[in-house]
């Protein structure tokens, strides 16, 4: 199940940006079902800990790691009546998040 | 609600209806703040338990009254795993280390490290020391007392031990010197009195004088005893007439009856029935020591007074022979049958003499 | 030239001669004859060939002296070597009338000598030679002439000087003159030659002989020279010998003496051979041990025949007399009566036959002499081969199912299992189960094929001393039992005299009564200590004083107890072991007794055993008086004895181990009676201990089912003497028997109050079905079993009906207590909602602090996904599984969530995503 992400790196003019992949074992859903698209879904920390991304969604922290594609995929638009594609995008490097997500606790530290 | 024994015991200092005095110094000794090893010694039932646990609250406060059970396991040199029962508060831990048998060194030894080396949590408002108590310790075996000296020395720091013995001649010597030893003697016979009416008083009934007196004769001095007679007289016949026989615990029966059929007969076939009666008695688990004991005093009772002293003595030298040896039926038969010798020896004797 | 070897030559040259001897051969018949001179009990210990070798040469020297002269004959002193060899290695039987044949045969021979040497042209006359051996009588005449005629021209050929023949020229030449030498030669010799031409024109060099020679030579082939001789001694000499040897073997037989012991060559001294080696019964006639139970083990194998050797098992025998009334002793077991029936594969019955008795009867020596008469080869196992399961079941498997192939010894085998009691049980039982085998083919449930397993087609003999061993104790129901009663002294004794004139040993039969007596009649043991009186005369004293011979004897239990309850008479008889010459004091008499009670003891060895026993049993027995004196001091000795054997266990001290016999010793003085005492086997201190166990047992449930605040106060020992007899009166409610809501607040007092004292002490009532299927209520842990004593009025107990409420109102107790502390958990948790899924989580955490009252206790807590503003949340339960509501509202509270910042959550999936790959085209897109 993986459900491509677009992230922008912008790389440099000419070349078509870089984006990265973020694949996750599972499913977003919405509570209240209303569609999926520009929702806020979480933080991603891509760089951090020693590599390791990190992505935190609602009360879940997912921790992950990246991979590069050996054959990196291309983003392409049609162009609407001809047959022609415009490569948006460079997706070379995936997020892998395989893991079950851990759950995040409220600290409260008096109690402690 | 419960037994009277344990309803009404004390459990402060304050409260301990006998030996005062005594119980004033003790709880000096916990207000003073250091606190030394402690040795309890007395008889069965004159209250070492019950003050050793009245200590316990007035060194920590109410919290020692929760108690549970836990079973710790041990591990034998020889890989063999054995299971002690002990009984614990947050503060304390008890352990009656002869139930081991030939491995109460090792229980020792490992209980005391592992309490120990465990600090309290909270050291501002309590001791820093934790209890250990060891019961019956005078059937420790020697080496599990030479064990128990080292590590008495060794981890004073952190834990204390009160022992509770009931002879403190089986107790080597060198236990005996790191301890305080405070002797806990049996009540006398007004104590007991007394603290029977209370019992009464509290309970609502009344007790007439002469049977308290009665009960706390045949008790030998055993407060629990007493308390459990009294009880068991009340379920029986209530309320109470001073006539009524006295409830009294079924081997003692049993000893009587044995007594009585060797003061009958003197023969060889009637030692053969008294061994059978004996072989009851030891394999219901009654100590051979009590055995004796009850055993002489019914004896002598019906004896005559220029055979008394033989009789003790015999009685003594087979009591120590059977220490020294394995199988108690040898010398409780040879002591019965000295008995019956002498017995019919003085009676031919006196019969001679009448006629 | 070539030569052949020496013998084939002389192979080839007396190849009928020998032949012939072979037919001589009459060694057989002439054991034949003599043996049923011999009386039965005799021993026979010549060899087969002894006697008879020297009439053998004697037979073959005939042959030969009337043969020679008439040709040289070569290696003569081998000639009759080998035919010594060949009639030793020889064990065929002949017939009687194959002497006759050898005579008639002779005559040929007789005037021909050897005629292998000639050539004849035609070759057949060695077949026709042989072939007259072979039809004897018949035609033999015809034959003869013929043979005679072509001998005669062979002759005259061969003096001729023909050397046509090759063996002719071989024979010639290696012929034994006493000089070999040649007479003519066709090259220039060393010796005197006279040069000639023969026929051809070859010169030829002839040697000159001087006329002395000549005649030499011509003397030697006479018939009465002695140069020419088969033998290396000559005749006279060799006849003389001869006689003389029939005479001595003559004396030997007939100088088998009234004891019937042939006395062989007592210059034989050095052999050092063991006596018992030496005199072992070779026959079944020479066997020692009771005749019955021989001829038992006989039967018993011979039912075997049906199978190993297809033979028809005669059943007209009688009926065999079992039970051996001979030694008219009452203690003679009976032995088992022998069933001759066969089973379906015609094994008998009992397919393992058991010997048993005490060591030195002959057990061993019978089964092999028995199996060994009935025809069988006898494997022999026995202590000292390794006997764990897989060398027994090996070795079981190769004597019985195979049989040897190198050997000629085409007899089936027989197995021996020897001190069968000391083989481990495993094997025993292998060898049990293998022997009772029924069908030869067993189907095994499990497996689809059939398991072919064997049965036990030979038979087997095991041997034992004891045979109440517990390892054997499946084997004896098993097998057949043949117990050995003991040797009879007077065949014993007569046996060893014969043994003892044999030996030259001086002795009589008193000595002889005594030295049987001394070894409990084990000719083994007679036989080792006679040896050692070699060549001197034994009497009576020396047997008595000897302290070699005495074994060192272990009796049975019961044997030693009664030795020690009972005065045996024969004190006062003849006792070899006492010291004295058999006058008897009373002094004396004690002294023995207490010597033979120290020996028993001691070389019995469990002490404590024996101890037991005897305190046991020494009140039953009558004793000598009835006052007490006695046994209180048997009893002083009882303590003395307990204490040496604690000091002895506990410090492994055994310096004071030679002490303890001498209490046995002093048991025997004191209660020792004429009378045969009736021994029990001492069980009572055993049943005493396991019930002190079993006690224990219950006094150890109890005390760990008290409650600990209770629990603190009371040692074992108390709980045992005053606590529990008293509860047993105190804990009796006392209602009536109406329904619980009409009790008086008494009554109701009054059972709370049983009920927590028994919840206090970890009692409770439990129903249990009665042997006659009515149900009791039995208090558990069954401490009133442990606190009633027999005889005495027991404590009241409560009827049916009480019993029944006090358990039930304790079962609600202990609910109630539950419940209580479930409920003050649910308390504590229920007020803060908002923490309720994240004290669900924090479960992972641990609990520390238990002074946190929010946590909810480990047993009440659910684990659950945590789900970002979820709808669904977990229904607390307690803890009989009830659901509590939780408040409601929750789905409000979402957002008051600080953490969540999102509409979105993610719902993870497990599983692997790494199979699924689907290709998809562009064109599937749009």
């Amino acid at each position: 199940m993986i459900l491509v992400k677009l992230i922008e790196d912008d790389d440099g003019l000419g070349s078509p940006p870089e984006w990265a992949a973020v694949e996750m074992q599972g499913e977003l859903e919405t509570r209240r079902h209303t569609p999926l698209e520009r929702q806020y879904v979480g933080d991603l920390f891509a760089t951090i800990h020693d590599g390791v991304p990190i992505l935190i969604i609602g009360h879940h922290i997912l921790y992950g790691k990246a991979q590069t594609f050996e054959k990196p995929f291309a983003v392409m638009k049609k162009k609407p009546d001809a047959d022609e594609y415009v490569v948006e995008a460079i997706v070379t490097k995936k997020l892998l998040f395989k893991n079950r997500p851990k759950p995040i606790i409220a600290c409260n530290s008096d109690d402690l | 609600m419960s037994l009277w024994a344990d309803k009404y015991r004390p459990n402060s200092l304050q409260k301990v209806d006998y030996h005062q005095d005594q119980a004033q110094h003790l709880t000096n000794l916990v207000n003073q703040g250091d606190f030394p090893h402690l040795l309890f010694y007395g008889p069965n039932g004159a209250g070492k338990k019950t003050r050793i646990l009245a200590l316990l609250r007035q060194l920590y406060g109410p919290g020692v009254e929760r108690l549970r059970t836990e079973h710790m396991n041990f591990m034998t040199p020889s890989n063999k795993k054995f299971e002690i029962m002990t009984v614990a508060s947050n503060y304390h831990i008890e352990v009656n280390a002869s139930d081991a048998g030939m491995y109460d060194r090792i229980v020792v030894m490992e209980l005391i490290k592992t309490v120990a080396q465990t600090h309290q949590l909270d050291s501002t408002k309590q001791r820093h020391f934790k209890v250990i108590l060891l019961t019956e310790v005078d059937r420790l075996t020697k080496e599990a007392q030479q064990a128990l000296r080292r590590t008495m020395e060794k981890y004073m720091a952190t834990c204390r031990i009160i022992l509770c013995a009931n002879s403190i001649g089986q107790v080597i010597p060198a236990i005996r010197s790191r301890c305080l030893a405070v002797r806990v003697p049996a009540p006398t016979h007004e104590d007991i009195c007394k603290i029977l009416k209370t019992i009464c008083k509290k309970e609502g009934l009344t007790l007439p004088d002469e049977l308290a007196l009665i009960i706390s004769q045949n008790c030998e001095r055993n407060l629990r005893r007493a308390i459990l007679m009294l009880e068991a007289s009340k379920v029986k016949q209530y309320p109470f007439d001073v006539k009524q026989s006295v409830v009294v615990p079924d081997w003692q029966l049993y000893i009587g009856d044995t007594a009585k059929q060797i003061l009958s007969q003197q023969t060889p076939g009637k030692l053969l029935e008294v061994r059978s009666m004996l072989y009851e008695l030891i394999v219901h688990g009654i100590p051979t020591n009590v055995i004796f004991k009850f055993l002489l005093k019914e004896l002598v009772k019906n004896c005559d007074i220029s055979l008394k002293h033989d009789i003790v003595e015999i009685a003594s030298f087979y009591e120590h022979s059977l220490l020294k040896g394995n199988k108690t039926m040898f010398h409780l038969e040879a002591f019965v049958a000295k008995f019956m010798l002498l017995y019919s020896k003085f009676m031919e004797e006196s019969l001679h003499g009448i006629f | 030239m070539d030569y052949l070897d020496p013998e084939e030559e002389f192979e080839m040259m007396h190849a009928d001669e020998l032949e012939m001897m072979n037919e001589m051969d009459f060694t057989t018949d002439a054991v034949k004859i003599c043996s049923p001179k011999d009386t039965r009990r005799s021993l026979k210990f010549s060899t087969r060939f002894s006697s008879n070798e020297k009439i053998e040469s004697e037979r073959s020297f005939n042959l030969s002296s009337e043969l020679n002269g008439v040709f040289p004959l070569s290696q003569t002193s081998v000639v009759s070597f080998n035919l010594d060899d060949n009639n030793e290695n020889e064990a065929q039987p002949s017939t009687s009338a194959s002497i006759i044949n050898n005579k008639r045969y002779l005559d040929v021979e007789d005037l021909f000598g050897n005629t292998d040497d000639i050539n004849f042209e035609d070759e057949e006359l060695e077949p026709v030679l042989k072939r007259q051996k072979v039809d004897p009588l018949s035609d033999k005449d015809i034959k003869q002439q013929d043979l005679i005629k072509k001998i005669i021209d062979q002759r005259k050929k061969f003096k001729s000087g023909k050397r046509s023949n090759f063996l002719s020229s071989i024979s010639y030449n290696s012929s034994n003159h006493t000089q070999p030498y040649e007479s003519v030669s066709r090259r220039v010799p060393s010796w005197s030659f006279f040069p000639a031409c023969d026929g051809e024109n070859q010169r030829v060099y002839i040697r000159f002989r001087s006329a002395d020679a000549v005649h030499e030579e011509i003397s030697s082939l006479s018939w009465h020279t002695k140069s020419v001789q088969l033998l290396s001694d000559p005749v006279d000499e060799m006849i003389a010998r001869a006689y003389e040897k029939i005479e001595n073997n003559e004396a030997i037989r007939s100088g088998v003496n009234r004891n019937g012991v042939s006395i062989l060559d007592n210059s034989i001294d050095n052999t050092a051979e063991l006596w018992v080696q030496k005199y072992k019964p070779n026959r079944y006639l020479d066997l020692l041990s009771d005749e019955s139970t021989n001829r038992m083990l006989l039967q018993w194998l011979k039912i075997w025949d049906k199978v190993v050797f297809n033979k028809e098992v005669n059943k007209k025998r009688k009926v065999i007399d079992v039970y051996d009334k001979s030694a008219g002793n009452k203690f003679t077991k009976k032995n088992q009566t022998l069933d001759e029936g066969l089973d379906e594969n015609n094994c008998p019955k009992y397919k393992l036959a058991l010997l048993c008795g005490p060591p030195g009867l002959g057990k061993t020596t019978l089964a092999h002499l028995v199996a060994r008469q009935a025809g069988y080869n006898v494997v022999e196992m026995n202590a000292s081969d390794d006997r764990n399961l897989t060398c027994f079941k090996r070795q079981l498997e190769a004597t019985t199912q195979m049989c040897s192939v190198m050997s000629n010894d085409s007899r089936p085998n027989c197995l021996v299992l020897d001190e069968i009691d000391g083989a481990p049980v495993a094997s025993i039982e292998f060898l049990i189960k293998f022997a009772t085998e029924k069908r030869a083919t067993r189907k095994k449930k499990t497996d689809k094929k059939e398991e072919k397993s064997f049965i036990l087609k030979r038979p087997i003999i095991c041997i034992c001393n004891d045979v109440y061993v517990p390892a054997l104790r499946n084997l004896r129901q098993n097998a057949f039992v043949l117990n050995f009663p003991p040797t009879s002294s007077v065949r014993l004794v007569e046996r060893l005299m014969e043994i003892s004139s044999y030996e030259n040993i001086k002795t009589d039969m008193g000595a002889m009564t005594a030295l049987g007596t001394k070894t409990n009649n084990d000719i083994r043991s007679c036989l080792s200590t006679l040896s050692c009186f070699r060549n001197q005369s034994v009497h009576l004293s020396h047997v008595k004083n000897a302290n070699i011979g005495a074994k060192d004897m272990q009796k049975g239990l019961f044997t030693v107890w009664q030795e020690i309850f009972q005065i045996k008479k024969s004190c006062f008889e003849n006792n070899p072991n006492s010291t004295s010459d058999g006058f008897s004091s009373q002094n004396n008499v004690m002294k023995d007794r207490i010597n033979s009670v120290l020996k028993t003891v001691q070389s019995y060895g469990d002490y404590e055993k024996l101890c037991q026993g005897i305190f046991e049993n020494y009140l039953i027995l009558k004793p000598k008086d009835s006052s007490l004196t006695n046994i209180a001091e048997g009893l002083e000795w009882f303590c003395n004895f307990d204490k040496m054997m604690h000091v002895i266990n506990s410090s492994q001290n055994y310096s004071l181990f030679p002490y303890l016999p001498y209490n046995f010793a002093t048991w025997h003085c004191l209660f020792a009676t004429f009378t045969w005492p009736k021994i029990t086997y001492p069980s009572a201190a055993y049943e005493a201990t396991m019930k002190k166990n079993k006690f224990k047992q219950i006094m150890d449930e109890l005390m760990s089912g008290i409650i600990p605040s209770i629990r603190t106060f009371l040692h074992r020992d108390q709980v045992l003497l005053d606590t529990m007899p008293l509860l047993m009166h105190i804990a009796i409610p006392n209602l009536r028997s109406i329904s619980t809501q009409l009790f008086t607040q008494k009554e109701k007092e009054d059972l709370a109050k049983v009920v927590n004292i028994m919840i206090d002490y970890g009692l409770n009532y439990f129903q249990e079905r009665d042997a006659d299927g009515s149900f009791n209520f039995v208090l558990n842990p069954c401490v009133d079993d442990a606190v009633k004593f027999p005889g005495l009025e027991t404590f009241p107990t409560s009827s049916y009906a009480t019993k029944q409420l006090i358990s039930r109102e304790i079962e609600l107790e202990h609910l109630r207590k539950r419940m209580s502390h479930g409920e003050l958990n649910d308390i504590i948790v229920e007020p803060d909602g908002l923490d309720e899924n994240e004290k669900n989580v924090s479960t992972p955490k641990g609990v520390k602090g238990s002074r946190n009252k929010q946590v909810t206790p480990n047993h009440l807590q659910r684990l659950t996904p945590k789900i970002v503003g979820s709808t669904k949340v977990t229904k607390k339960k307690d803890f009989f599984g009830r659901e509590i509501d939780s408040p409601a509202g929750h789905k409000h509270k979402e957002f008051r969530d600080e953490i969540v910042k999102s509409d979105v959550w993610f719902h993870f999936k497990e599983g692997y995503s790494n199979a699924v790959r689907k290709l998809v085209l562009m064109k599937d897109l749009y």
